[in-house]
């Protein structure tokens, strides 16, 4: 008797499938959650694991196919910690450039299940406000202990995130410790044309990457600590000397970051930020490890300026716009001290740190009044962003105010 | 739940707002605590919470824990700048890692749908990286294990998609 019943029990359970209703710890409702969200679990697991729950069921058979995050952590193939052996590296290698040319090839698979998530999938379980075109990929994260063995330049990346069409709705970029082709800034924007969030930790770039151009981004990140075509070919590549230029209309924040002279020339921004950049934090490390006056750091773009070049502590503007402005020198005191203080800070974030720091930089506008009276009239007391750790000396005052004063002679003729 | 009425109530600013659960548990919280939800934020901007917001898809079990971690994270949100700060982010910190590792299988994916339906994003990663980390460092079949995942597949098919996944699988 007894057991025919069970048998009927669980055929009858077997029937209704997995939508029964009963609350047993037996059921799969993992499972049951809506695409999006096993995607939102997948973006906290690294990627190899994500593309092997394939296995898992029917429900996960393809579910890696359409993850809008990669994660790309090198842990998952050596240690962190030593960096891993050659042939960890290889799998490491062979996994990515797999991943990636899966991904880039399954843009119309992705399609169609775009549909399905819209019409069913977002409808019944999110209510409207979310529903939005779920993108191939949408983040991309890649992070590798260290520099494999015998490449100093970083981690190559296979050469299929610019390339291919798939990557087309890309929002987020995150690299660290790849080594960066000279074209990849320059082909971003076309690659990616919905970027807006780049960070390029520690990675190398290639000699001829001279610019980053992406009409979409609004944050960027940018770490220098190596050179591109390793050190010991480092003299070759001496007769080109040009910064990197980032292009960036939509720019809001920066954070620029130089350890060494990977960046020997300097950052500069075009332009194009000029009306969008809120927010920036550029740091030049050691002085040490830069040649004599070529800690070059530019940032034109916040003033209107289309190119700006400071080199070490001269003022320099590069005079690609003809001075054909009258309001400039004298009026320069004024709209100086009218200034905002973010801009302030960055003009101040200029100053290179010779040796020793004269002055410690807490309270920025107090702090300079014996070198600049002409900042002393508004000074409000306002955190300092930190960007910079010591003062010039108080005989580079002057060109600090040449280079205001420059710098504002630009703004100023410039149209807004 | 009077429990948690009562803390909203000392919490004090702002107008209070009624949330009703699937089971009729009601819950009074404040227009600070509540805004933590996209959801009723949107709601509250459109003035349509005079009575009192349904949650026809939320439990009251599941909507007392909502509303705990909404008045813990009030003032997080806020930002008041308070002095006592630094001691109630570490707080924060062990609420937060306490509530997470109590959380077992269906309470966790309950929780999961309510914070997506509601819209509480941090919410909603906190106890999706809850089940991401459950997953991780497990076979295939530890996860099936752990989440009662059925495996519809015959072993040959298995053994296909694994070879055509290959790429992924070699250790």
């Amino acid at each position: 008797m007894e057991p025919v019943a069970k048998r009927r029990r669980r055929r009858q359970r077997h029937r209704s499938g997995g939508r029964s209703t009963s609350t047993t710890g037996g059921e799969d409702r993992l499972g049951a959650l809506p695409d999006d969200l096993l995607h939102t679990v997948m973006s906290f697991m690294a990627a190899r694991e994500v593309v092997r729950t394939c296995v898992l069921s029917k429900r996960w058979r393809h579910l890696w196919r359409s993850a809008p995050f990669l994660n790309l952590d090198g842990a998952e193939f050596m240690p962190l910690l030593g960096g891993g052996s050659p042939g960890e590296w290889e799998r490491m290698d062979a996994f990515v450039t797999t991943l990636l040319r899966l991904r880039s090839r399954d843009e119309t698979a992705v399609d169609s299940f775009r549909l399905f998530v819209d019409h069913l999938g977002a409808a019944r379980q999110m209510g409207p406000r979310r529903r939005r075109a779920p993108a191939t990929v949408l983040e991309i994260n890649v992070v590798t202990p260290s520099y494999p063995p015998g490449h100093y330049d970083g981690y190559t990346m296979p050469d299929l995130i610019i390339t291919s069409r798939a990557w087309r709705r890309l929002t987020r970029l995150h690299l660290s410790h790849a080594w960066l082709d000279g074209g990849f800034g320059e082909q971003l924007g076309d690659g990616c044309p919905l970027l807006e969030d780049l960070a390029l930790r520690r990675c190398a770039m290639a000699p001829g990457f001279r610019r980053i151009r992406c009409g979409s981004l609004r944050t960027l990140v940018l770490h220098y600590t190596g050179c591109g075509g390793g050190d010991a070919g480092g003299g070759d590549e001496e007769e080109e000397e040009e910064t990197l230029v980032i292009s960036a209309p939509r720019l809001a924040s920066v954070r620029v970051k130089i350890t060494s002279y990977a960046c020997r020339h300097g950052v500069s921004f075009d332009g194009s930020t000029a009306d969008s950049l809120v927010e920036a934090s550029i740091r030049v490390g050691r002085r040490r490890a830069l040649p004599t006056g070529v800690e070059a750091v530019l940032l034109a773009g916040m003033v209107n300026v289309t190119t700006l070049e400071l080199e070490g502590i001269q003022a320099k503007p590069v005079a690609k716009r003809p001075s054909r402005a009258g309001g400039g020198g004298s009026a320069a005191g004024d709209r100086l001290s009218a200034l905002p203080d973010g801009l302030l800070h960055a003009v101040m974030s200029f100053l290179p740190a010779p040796g020793k720091p004269c002055r410690p930089a807490c309270s920025p506008r107090g702090g300079y009044t014996s070198g600049a009276p002409c900042l002393a009239s508004t000074s409000k007391p306002r955190e300092f962003p930190g960007s910079i750790e010591y003062w010039g000396p108080n005989e580079k005052w002057g060109k600090v105010l040449d280079f205001t004063t420059n710098l504002l002679m630009f703004h100023h003729m410039l149209p807004l | 739940m009077a429990a948690a009425a009562a803390e909203a109530t000392i919490d004090g600013g702002g107008k209070m707002i009624i949330l009703i659960s699937a089971d009729g548990k009601r819950f009074e919280v404040t227009e600070a605590v509540a805004s933590q939800s996209q959801l009723i934020s949107n709601m509250i901007e459109d003035d349509c919470t005079e009575n009192g917001v349904r949650l026809p898809n939320v439990d009251g079990d599941i909507l007392t824990m909502v509303v705990d971690y909404c008045n813990m994270h009030a003032g997080d949100a806020a930002a008041d700048g308070d002095t006592t700060k630094a001691s109630s982010t570490e707080e924060l910190k062990k609420f937060d890692a306490e509530l997470v590792q109590a959380l077992e299988n269906p309470v966790l994916f309950k929780l999961i749908l309510a914070a997506n339906f509601l819209n509480i994003k941090s919410l909603l990663d906190m106890t999706c990286q809850r089940v991401a980390d459950m997953m991780s460092g497990k076979t295939p079949e530890q996860m099936r294990e752990t989440f009662s995942i059925e495996n519809d597949f015959t072993p040959e098919e298995e053994a296909a998609i694994r070879q055509e996944n290959a790429w992924a699988f070699d250790d």
